[in-house]
């Protein structure tokens, strides 16, 4: 439990850290993809219970199925979520190809054109 | 690639895109459901892709189809959801439990968004190669 | 550099912050307060007929919530496209 926060904390850290202080545009969307995972399993441990089970009905588990199951909700949302994720990443990449092919670098020091 | 790469590539693909159809047709019993079926048929293109180049990835299915598949299924899935949303309840189907046939509404409506997805991650792995 | 070391410990305060927020927050852990997963796992199976109560919360119960999810895709895929078979134009248009 306090270990799942712990680690999501210091992924968080390292997206941040990541996003802030890197230079190279792909770098800093790998930094967002890793900020995002550690929202992700903040939220999936939400549904956190004691010797829970998957939420998923079969005939093996049928007989005290609602006193074990953990949360479905977040599972769903954070399903969701991903999704959301994916598509954010595709744009980020598609724009970091266009400005490499208008400027010809991928270093943001080096965008300081102001026109042309 | 290399010879290796693509004797393995071509052996394992009709496995990957039968492992993701199996899960985007079996998302109302086990684990998985739309995305991750059509995520798993999306790798497998992607692998095609990687391996033999894009020309003979876009014999296999070129991007224009998935532009106007994706379409089309983008349709069919709103017009799905709101048929779910505002109809459905008064024409209730019954089913046993744990059988194939037990919520065909969750039955369509996953097959539908997985192939949307296919064709979503198809197309954006394709432009993206084609860069 | 002095942006480095700023970041990495405002990053530090922010760890540190996060995680007791979240340890004092009242929904951790606590089972007994949640009505509405206790309604989904003693329910759904039996409303919506499917055996994996999280598909059914994705297509059923929160179906507009998918709705929305199929757009952002939808429109990920449109604007990939629209950038990178249209996009070298247009920057070189506007200069």
């Amino acid at each position: 439990m306090l270990e799942t926060l712990i680690t999501s904390a210091l992924l968080a850290v390292v997206g941040i850290y990541c996003v802030v202080v890197k230079k190279n545009l792909i770098k800093k969307v790998i930094g967002l993809a890793i900020f995002t995972n550690s929202i992700h399993l903040l939220l999936i441990s939400i549904g956190f219970r004691e010797g829970g089970i998957a939420p998923i009905i079969t005939q093996a588990n049928l007989v005290g199925f609602a006193a074990r199951a953990v949360d479905p909700l977040p599972q769903a949302l954070v399903l969701t979520s991903i999704v959301i994720q994916l598509s954010v990443t595709a744009l980020a990449l598609s724009i970091a190809i266009l400005a490499f092919r208008h400027l010809n670098t991928l270093n943001t020091d080096k965008m300081n054109k102001l026109s042309g | 690639m290399d010879v290796i790469i693509r004797t393995i590539a071509k052996g394992i693909f009709p496995f990957i895109i039968l492992l993701g159809f199996f899960i985007i047709f079996h998302g109302h019993l086990t684990p998985g459901g739309s995305f991750p079926g059509g995520a798993i048929v999306a790798s497998g293109f992607a692998l095609i892709a990687v391996a033999f180049g894009i020309k003979r990835a876009e014999m296999l299915v070129r991007e224009k189809t998935l532009r106007i598949m994706e379409g089309i299924v983008a349709m069919i899935i709103v017009i799905l959801l709101l048929y779910e949303s505002f109809i459905r309840e008064y024409i209730v189907s019954e089913g046993e439990m744990f059988g194939f046939w037990s919520a065909p509404e969750i039955l369509s409506l996953n097959v539908v968004g997985g192939i949307m997805v296919m064709c979503a991650l198809t197309l954006i792995v394709f432009l993206m190669i084609k860069e | 550099m002095i942006l480095r070391s700023v970041v990495l410990y405002l990053c530090i305060i922010i760890l540190f912050i996060s995680i007791v927020s979240v340890l004092i927050s009242p929904v951790f852990n606590n089972w007994e307060s949640r009505d509405v997963a206790r309604y989904y796992i003693e329910e759904g199976a039996k409303e919506t007929g499917s055996a994996n109560l999280v598909s059914s919360i994705v297509w059923d119960f929160r179906g507009f919530d998918t709705l929305g999810e199929e757009t952002v895709l939808f429109t990920a895929a449109v604007g990939v496209f629209t950038i990178i078979v249209f996009g070298l134009k247009l920057t070189r248009k506007m200069g």
